[in-house]
């Protein structure tokens, strides 16, 4: 009938656009990678896009550029460091605040959770003067206390999540079993806390590895870490160099997210409903 | 009790955090030094400093850009988190997550970086539009504020996606057959149904978005290159560039204070946009 | 392995005891004074509506909270501040809690681990438990891949490898649909019955409770209401909350006649039934308002043109176990109207709607309570 082919047509049509639409915001989400992949690759020394031709030369300076190189180790150090301590803390801050419950949890619960809202120059400059006035300006261990600082909010909350779905009653099995608090917390709980500590682990590595504002308060161009250094770069020069400096991250940042999905889930990690 | 000793790390850090701003508090009051990151006795004066129109058009920029960039990002979003709560297909959800997530796992200054790159006179955008022959010379979009909103409209894209993905998929999709169940065609089921049980996702969405972009630093910075400056670089020139730290404080904190106001205003006119009441995201 | 030796003159050996037994939460009493002894090799099932204290009962005797106030002790041994995991009892939870990140083999093991038990002995007696549960080829397979029966019998197993005193069980069979819940329930007897553990059986199903058990504990509001073996309770409801609870029951309003020799009853708007025997007469004193409850088994509508207190059948409603008839006092059938539950088993189909019947109960199985 003349009326369901119109319906199907009109249909299909709305389909298309919508499918359009989001193709299209989709392309300028991504089109800036493309970009600088492009001007990574450019001969010269303009910015421009599309290249003139293909060359790695600044990929070899990015490579080779000590301050890079020295802050690329401070990067390693400090975010290393600063993970396996928020993880280790932040998880027994999460037991503590949905296993235990001790009294005023739900202020310390909106304590630890506070850094997120706090705007990173604040934090920076307060850090600045409380060193100052203490003695520790210059230090790298100020560096790893603010990056600890940032991430704690995102493994609490990832570990959180874990325990709550935790069945209570599994501990209650391993107790009547025979094993004790500290045992069944090994045997039991740590091993099913699993995904919610590898997702912590993964927000800390890359929250810390990427956080700038703060840092850049707090450091000094020894210790200071790479988005830093970069930024300092990019005040300075306009050469492509940190062009291939951010493809290079942005590919080693994508293989990261891609063994994480592998093992854990990414949807499992951001704790996103699943199918409906 | 364990729960406590448990806890006890976690406070310390967040003990010395408040020590941290306490500081940077008690800093504000104190009179500048000008060469020296010493500090004088108590005065008033950063704040008399700071309250002049120059610093206030700095904040009144700020709230502007935060608003222009939230309207952007809702706009921008919503299609692309429709699509991800909808798909039916976990490939084309899976490819979706993935291409939103990217950006927002490589860091600030790399995608601030990119903008620079996309809008210089020799970018992406003055390629495209001169070689379609929709301007006949460059135009000059990197160091102006409409440059700094389009790189913090990307910025944000990533969260703002997340979170209306996951207000969405929690809409029954019942409603929607209803809808139409009653006759009302797909345009009609959206704008009469969908959108407005997406509100309070769009709204806390939007405040979070707000909220964060006050606080932008590497965008406006690259992207403004020295010429859009929103509260973060403000309080950069005073402290890093100056050395004056209780004048970066004193402002830090004004604008903290009218940060708060604006979103604790927005928050209590938000309801009667969603249609109730709801917690920031 | 040895079956408990009864009728040998033995005195049964008390495994569990509970004195005077009190659990609060803040203001809340979940159990009220609960003193009770659980006799070696026996199944003892604690039977009771939702809310009525036999879950943390149950969770006092484990041991994951010490009483507010009163004593337990498990084989002579005062354990009331003895945390669970130093009791050494076996548990199956009412949604199994199988650990999800190990297999069958390393659930049935845990308990085994944690006493230390050498790994070749453990092999062995893992797979023993496995046998006795007819899950031998499931030593590789994770809780997920398991159906809801298969992950009881794995519940079952890895509490019972350990040999421990007693086997407590939480509505084990709750979530089970019913074919399967008929089943397991066989088995679960079969099971103890081989293995000979004392065993203590939380239910809100009656039906289970009076198949299963050796003796009964039907608890209300956190306290006792009767301690008997399922005839005792079904046949002879001390309360009667037991009556109603356990079992279908017809109760018939009425008033206290006489109490000599015994109780008779006289109902409402039907005729009059005599109790015999000097202790039915209990507290009542004629002209007591008294309801007789009575079982529908026990209950018989006999065509009756023209005898004494007759009724006229309105309604019948056939639901399977028992039919459902609608009544009304008088032969004209213009009086009060009321149900009864008969049973069409013994006594064939009831008279169709307008007849004129008598009721006839049969007095000694019918119970008499004073009203709520």
């Amino acid at each position: 009938m003349d009326t369901a082919r119109s319906h199907r047509r009109r249909a299909a049509l709305r389909r298309w656009l919508g499918i359009g639409t989001v193709v299209s915001i989709m392309a300028f989400v991504c089109i800036p990678t493309v970009v600088v992949f492009g001007v990574s690759v450019n001969p010269g020394e303009i910015l421009s896009f599309p290249p003139d031709g293909f060359s790695l030369a600044w990929y070899l300076r990015a490579l080779t550029y000590p301050q890079f190189q020295r802050a690329v180790r401070n990067s390693l150090w400090v975010t290393a460091i600063s993970t396996v301590l928020a993880v280790t803390i932040g998880t027994a801050a999460a037991i503590a605040l949905e296993r235990h419950r001790p009294p005023g949890h739900r202020f310390f619960a909106g304590l630890v959770l506070s850094p997120l809202i706090i705007p990173g120059v604040v934090l920076g400059l307060g850090l600045l003067i409380l060193a100052a006035a203490s003695g520790w300006v210059g230090s790298p261990w100020l560096l790893v206390f603010a990056h600890i600082l940032v991430a704690l909010p995102f493994v609490v909350r990832s570990v959180w999540v874990s325990l709550q779905n935790l069945d209570p009653m599994l501990e209650r099995a391993a107790a009547s079993l025979g094993a004790g608090p500290v045992r069944a917390f090994f045997t039991v709980t740590l091993p099913l806390l699993r995904p919610g500590i590898l997702a912590g682990v993964l927000f800390s590595v890359v929250v810390s590895f990427n956080e700038f504002a703060a840092s850049l308060f707090i450091s000094n161009r020894v210790t200071e870490i790479l988005p830093v250094a970069m930024f300092n770069y990019i005040r300075n020069y306009t050469d492509p160099t940190i062009a291939a400096v951010s493809t290079l991250l942005i590919v080693a940042t994508a293989i990261l997210v891609l063994v994480a999905d592998r093992i854990v889930g990414m949807s499992r990690i951001l704790q996103i409903q699943g199918d409906r | 009790m364990a729960g406590m000793v448990l806890l006890a790390p976690s406070l310390l850090a967040l003990a010395v955090m408040l020590a941290a701003l306490g500081f940077l508090f008690q800093f504000a009051f104190r009179a500048f030094i000008p060469g020296s990151i010493l500090v004088g006795g108590w005065t008033l004066e950063n704040f008399s400093r700071v309250l002049r129109p120059l610093y206030l058009s700095y904040l009144l920029d700020t709230a502007l850009i935060s608003l222009y960039t939230t309207v952007l990002t809702v706009l921008l979003s919503y299609p692309v988190a429709y699509a991800l709560a909808r798909a039916r297909s976990r490939a084309a959800r899976s490819a979706l997550l993935v291409l939103t997530l990217l950006p927002f796992f490589t860091g600030a200054v790399i995608r601030a970086y990119s903008w620079i790159l996309m809008l210089g006179n020799e970018g992406f955008l003055n390629g495209v539009l001169v070689r379609l022959g929709i301007i006949p010379s460059p135009y000059q979009f990197l160091f102006t504020q409409k440059g700094v909103i389009i790189g913090l409209v990307h910025f944000s894209m990533p969260v703002m996606i997340l979170i209306l993905a996951a207000a969405l998929s929690h809409v029954d999709p019942n409603y929607e057959r209803s809808a139409q169940s009653l006759g009302a065609g797909p345009v009609r089921t959206f704008w009469t149904v969908t959108l407005p049980l997406s509100m309070p996702g769009i709204v806390s969405g939007g405040l979070v978005i707000f909220a964060w972009t006050c606080s932008a630093f590497p965008t406006p910075a690259l992207v403004g290159g020295g010429r859009v400056k929103m509260i973060a670089n403000v309080v950069e020139d005073l402290a890093l560039e100056a050395f004056n730290w209780p004048g970066g404080a004193a402002f830090a904190m004004v604008s903290l204070a009218a940060t708060f106001v604006l979103i604790y205003a927005l928050q209590r006119f938000a309801p009667r946009l969603a249609g109730g009441h709801r917690e920031v995201a | 392995m040895a079956t408990p030796t009864r009728g040998e003159g033995a005195p049964d050996r008390v495994v569990v005891r509970l004195k005077r037994v009190r659990q609060a939460f803040g203001r809340l009493v979940a159990v009220e004074d609960l003193s009770l002894d659980i006799r070696e090799g026996e199944f003892l099932s604690i039977l009771g509506p939702s809310g009525c204290g036999k879950t943390t009962t149950l969770n006092l005797i484990a041991g994951f909270f010490p009483p507010t106030s009163g004593t337990i002790e498990v084989a002579g041994e005062d354990v009331t501040e003895k945390p669970a995991y130093l009791r050494g009892l076996g548990m199956v939870f009412q949604n199994y809690a199988l650990f999800p990140h190990m297999t069958v083999f390393d659930n049935v093991a845990y308990g085994l681990r944690m006493r230390k038990v050498p790994k070749p002995e453990i092999r062995g007696r893992v797979r023993e438990a496995l046998a006795l549960v007819h899950l031998e080829r499931y030593e590789d397979v994770r809780p997920r891949q398991l159906s809801g029966g298969e992950q009881q019998r794995v519940a079952l197993a890895r509490a019972l490898v350990y040999h421990p005193p007693v086997l407590l069980l939480d509505e084990p069979l709750a979530a089970l649909d019913k074919k399967l819940r008929d089943e397991m329930r066989a088995e679960l007897k079969e099971i103890q019955r081989r293995v000979g553990i004392t065993t203590v059986f939380v239910t809100h199903d009656q039906q289970e409770a009076l198949s299963l058990s050796d003796r009964i504990v039907v608890m209300s509001r956190g306290r006792v209401e009767q301690v008997g073996d399922p005839r005792e309770i079904y046949d002879r409801p001390r309360t009667r909350f037991v009556a109603d609870f356990v079992g279908a029951v017809n109760v018939f309003p009425g008033r206290v006649a006489s109490t000599e020799g015994g109780l008779r009853v006289a109902l409402d708007g039907l005729g009059e039934v005599a109790l015999a025997g000097p202790e039915r007469a209990g507290a009542f004193r004629p002209g007591d308002r008294a309801d007789l409850f009575v079982r529908p088994e026990s209950v018989r509508l006999a065509a009756n043109p023209g005898g004494a207190a007759p009724a006229r059948v309105r309604q019948i409603t056939y639901l399977g176990q028992h039919t459902e008839v609608r009544l009304a006092c008088g032969a004209d059938g213009n009086g009060p109207g009321f149900t009864l539950l008969v049973e069409e088993k013994g006594q064939g189909a009831p008279p169709p709607p307008g007849t004129v019947v008598c009721v006839e109960i049969d007095p000694r199985h019918a119970q008499v309570f004073p009203p709520e």
